[in-house]
């Protein structure tokens, strides 16, 4: 082709590749991660007893290393590869390719050697602590630089919707990282965020919903439009379809994420809004599940008969079972049912395995051998991939969901005497026990298919051609970009303007994100006038942040809902203006164990002392993992008055001299603890272990003075 | 490179007048209209959103706390009704009860369940007190104060409300355990209370 308006232009696929083996080893290591978690679930007593793999502190690696590790490698694989192909140009920079793959894998590494050791900020999906949010927002902007680069050097003049859902992830996922993590740091590994309570809790899930619609969704739905075509050979259903359904999508997606705190003490307003936007999100979501399956309408006995094709179609049907479920979920009856039960976990594993997992795979095995020009491997082992993917993930779907139904509705059952039928919380998890072994047989299969790909593709690439050159492409030039005469009209015409494309996906989640949020933020209405809540003590602060190192909030909440069960259960509603010094918010999001707001005064502190060392001995049944570290562990009580002083920067009122005399406070008060446990046999040397300090913290839960109305009652403190 | 060369999209005879001049590597994309269904899904959500909002928000729909208040009222008054029926704590039928077979052995067992933890095996008391002592803190250890206290808790000193979880009869069945137990000063925590002759 020696015609003038071609030029030759060589992709980078050699990053392609290497973002493509980080799928997946890291997709390897965070199902692992899955399966040692269920299986303490299963039975305690796999949490050996140590620190590092107790089920709190593993929790956030897990999902961590699936969202950002897994998908997250395998979401840029596809956009470096599909870019440059949609773009008809190279990389921006391969010097920023470059920063952006090991910078990302640091990260990652980052990750697992922090979250063990419970250095988390305990905020779902963006526990990783200050430092490393720091490198993720510069990695960040590094991809974006390098994408933004490449769509500005570009050779088509259209940029085709692929690329609309990658630019609408970039943006969108940089506003969300970036204000969810907003902190003060306190030491190098430590930080408060500058939001509490009721607020931290609103932003907190403003952004955990978005990760899922703009980390799990919007950039896979991207890559549907790419790799679905092309491997099944047909064109996309329907062009208009893709608009509306884009547009819709990533307009009414921002809004929902207050149904993550249905009943709760968030403004009933905010609520509101969580609701009906969850509910319309039904259609536009369906509108990419519609379009992915119809384009492979006419193509039927391919997809039989390919395991590949078979995977695609099995992710879109997943996609379209989960987005139906989630607006289900999103309605307030069906979330007073299944809120805080299994039936969640079931509901995040059908996208996480069904569409994430099943996506990424045929993703993979359409690339690899395509990248390394050679062909597959086994396609017989593709398919036993994709049946034993399967049959894991019905498993898995279908004991979840049994098991959340069931404990939700032992929850909620009240007898003839007005009291609950099932008034012992243990009783309701030692029912689902077994089906918690069923997900642990899900599990294990799901990560045997992994391993089961893992072979094929390493076979395919060792099989592969020694020599593997990089081959020159004959592209048009851009020859559009001298004309300064645009015949395009409507919806094709601002498809050949980048700029303004990005700034209208911009506004479109920053309408809702400022509707919902700003109100909530800039409210001083948090102030109950019936009673106060003191600032907590050095010593009931020492012993949050332990509360937060071990990953309480994994699996206890301290928010009783406005909900009969609840109050009946747990003691009087949760209001927001009992959490204006919790600083990050630990409302959390799952009751395996039972609430603990107002679990303060419940028991007698020797009570906390030996359920934390042997928690069957006070609760027979229960299958949580003993903590026998925090009772050899010291306390650092260095740190409380800088601890104090960030929590009185940002709006606690302690005084100068509390600030200062923080450490001995501290010591007094875990003193006089150990004195009323004496009589138990407890050691005067345990003041100093860092159990005292939780007991501290879980004594002053739920705790306020009420005030009467003429005299102020000031308690001490 | 044979792999990455794109086929002819496959296109079907009755969408060949569908087919946009669009071409994204090789991909092209037809002008199917919206599918009927899914606009009606979309009109039925929205039609259903914008009115709940404003009931809710901005008309006279209920608070959630209204919802919450009216059902524990009823709540309330099925517990007042289920109280009255019972009226209180009937020493006859605790007399012909707790020494029957079937009561101890629910006291037994309602006891190792429930209490074993804070009173410990032989009533000998860890984390709540002693009941084998002479010394009570919560009335003076008669039928009635032992009720009372495991009915409806001491929850300021740790002892939970057992009323709601037990039924009347393992009620009885503890009490006729402790009973069992009385003044049999097994060694364990310290005297606490009032010495009760």
């Amino acid at each position: 082709m020696s015609d003038q308006s071609f030029e030759s232009v060589v992709y980078d696929d050699k990053t392609v590749k290497k973002f493509l083996i980080a799928t997946v080893i890291w997709g390897f290591v965070g199902m692992l991660v899955g399966v040692i978690l269920a299986a303490e679930l299963a039975n305690w007593r796999v949490n050996l007893g140590l620190e590092w793999i107790t089920f709190g502190r593993l929790r956030p690696l897990h999902t961590n290393a699936i969202i950002f590790a897994f998908v997250g490698n395998g979401i840029f694989a596809g956009v470096y590869h599909s870019l440059q192909r949609l773009t008809k140009a190279r990389m921006f920079s391969d010097l920023l390719s470059s920063i952006h793959f090991w910078g990302w894998q640091l990260i990652i590494v980052g990750a697992a050697l922090t979250l063990p050791f419970g250095l988390t900020q305990s905020k779902e999906y963006a526990e990783l602590i200050w430092p490393l949010d720091v490198a993720v927002v510069l990695i960040w902007v590094v991809f974006a630089v390098n994408f933004f680069g490449t769509l500005y050097f570009r050779r088509e003049k259209h940029i085709y919707v692929a690329i609309w859902f990658y630019i609408a992830t970039i943006l969108t996922v940089a506003m969300l990282y970036i204000v969810n993590n907003l902190a003060f740091p306190v030491s190098l590994m430590e930080s408060y965020p500058v939001f509490a309570g009721v607020q931290d809790a609103l932003v907190q899930w403003w952004y955990g919903h978005n990760a899922v619609a703009f980390f799990l969704t919007t950039p896979i739905l991207g890559l549907m439009y790419y790799y679905v075509p092309k491997a099944i050979n047909r064109p996309v259903y329907s062009y208009r379809l893709s608009i509306i359904h884009f547009w819709s999508l990533i307009f009414i997606y921002i809004w929902a994420g207050p149904h993550h705190l249905l009943n709760t003490s968030l403004p009933d307003w905010a609520q509101t809004l969580g609701v009906i936007f969850s509910v319309m999100l039904w259609a536009p979501s369906w509108g990419g599940m519609i379009n992915g399956l119809l384009t492979m309408r006419g193509a039927w006995t391919k997809v039989r008969k390919d395991p590949v094709l078979r995977l695609f179609a099995t992710a879109i049907t997943f996609y379209g079972m989960s987005t139906f479920e989630g607006p289900l979920l999103s309605i307030k009856w069906f979330n007073a049912l299944g809120h805080y039960t299994d039936w969640i976990i079931g509901h995040v594993h059908g996208g996480g395995i069904g569409w994430n997992y099943m996506f990424l795979a045929a993703m993979a095995l359409y690339l690899v051998p395509r990248l390394w020009n050679t062909s597959l491997h086994s396609v017989k082992l593709a398919n036993a991939q994709f049946w034993t993917a399967t049959i894991g993930l019905l498993l898995y779907y279908v004991s979840m969901n049994t098991a959340g139904i069931t404990q939700g509705l032992m929850w909620r059952a009240f007898n003839e005497k007005g009291n609950l039928t099932y008034p012992n919380f243990v009783e309701t998890v030692d029912t689902i026990v077994p089906m918690y072994w069923v997900r642990l047989i899900g599990g294990i299969l799901v990560l045997s298919s992994m391993v089961i790909m893992m072979i094929n593709l390493y076979l395919t690439v060792k099989a592969a051609p020694k020599e593997q050159k990089e081959v020159e492409y004959k592209v048009p030039k851009a020859t559009w970009k001298k004309s300064s005469e645009n015949k395009d009209e409507g919806h094709r015409r601002l498809e050949g303007l980048t700029f303004t494309f990005s700034i209208l996906a911009l506004l479109s989640v920053l309408i809702g994100s400022l509707v919902e949020i700003l109100p909530a933020v800039l409210s001083t209405s948090y102030i109950h006038k019936d009673y106060t809540v003191d600032p907590y003590t050095p010593l009931e602060l020492a012993g949050r942040d332990i509360y937060v190192r071990e990953g309480c909030y994994t699996c206890h909440s301290q928010m009783i809902r406005q909900l009969p069960q609840d109050v009946v259960r747990y003691g009087k509603v949760s209001e927001a203006s009992e959490y204006i010094y919790d600083r990050p918010f630990q409302w959390g999001s799952k009751r395996t164990g039972p609430d603990l707001h107002r679990v303060g005064g419940k028991y007698p502190d020797y009570w906390h002392y030996r359920h934390m060392l042997d928690p069957r001995e006070t609760s027979p049944g229960s299958i949580m993992p003993p903590y026998g570290w925090l009772f050899k562990k010291k306390l650092d009580t260095a740190i409380l008055p800088q601890k104090l002083k960030v929590m009185k920067a940002l709006g606690a009122p302690y005084s100068e001299d509390e600030i200062k005399f923080a450490s001995q406070n501290a010591q007094e008060q875990a003193e006089k603890i150990v004195a009323g446990l004496e009589s138990a046999g407890v050691k005067k040397s345990m003041a100093n272990k860092q159990i005292i300090a939780l007991i501290a913290y879980l004594q002053r839960l739920g705790k306020r003075n009420e005030v009467a109305h003429d005299e102020k009652n000031v308690s001490e403190h | 490179m044979s792999n990455e060369e794109n086929q002819e999209v496959n296109i079907l005879e009755s969408e060949k007048n569908l087919v946009l001049d669009h071409d994204y590597d090789g991909i092209k994309e037809l002008d199917h209209p919206l599918p009927f269904w899914w606009v009606m899904i979309f009109g039925l959500t929205i039609s259903f959103s914008v009115p709940y909002y404003f009931y809710y928000t901005h008309a006279d729909g209920p608070s959630i706390r209204a919802g919450l208040n009216e059902k524990m009222h009823e709540i309330k008054e099925k517990q007042a009704a289920w109280e009255a029926k019972q009226g209180g704590f009937n020493t006859e039928k605790f007399n012909a009860f707790f020494k029957t077979e079937k009561g101890k052995k629910l006291g037994a067992k309602t006891y190792r369940r429930k209490c074993m933890a804070c009173h410990a095996d032989q009533l000998q008391g860890t984390i709540g007190p002693n009941l084998t002592d002479a010394y009570w803190i919560h009335g003076k250890g008669d039928i009635a104060s032992i009720y009372k206290t495991i009915k409806e808790g001491v929850t300021a000193k740790g002892m939970p409300a057992w009323g709601a979880v037990l039924t009347e009869e393992q009620m009885y069945g503890v009490i006729g355990h402790v009973m069992s137990f009385k003044n049999k000063n097994i060694p364990g925590k310290e005297p606490q209370g009032e010495k009760i002759e």
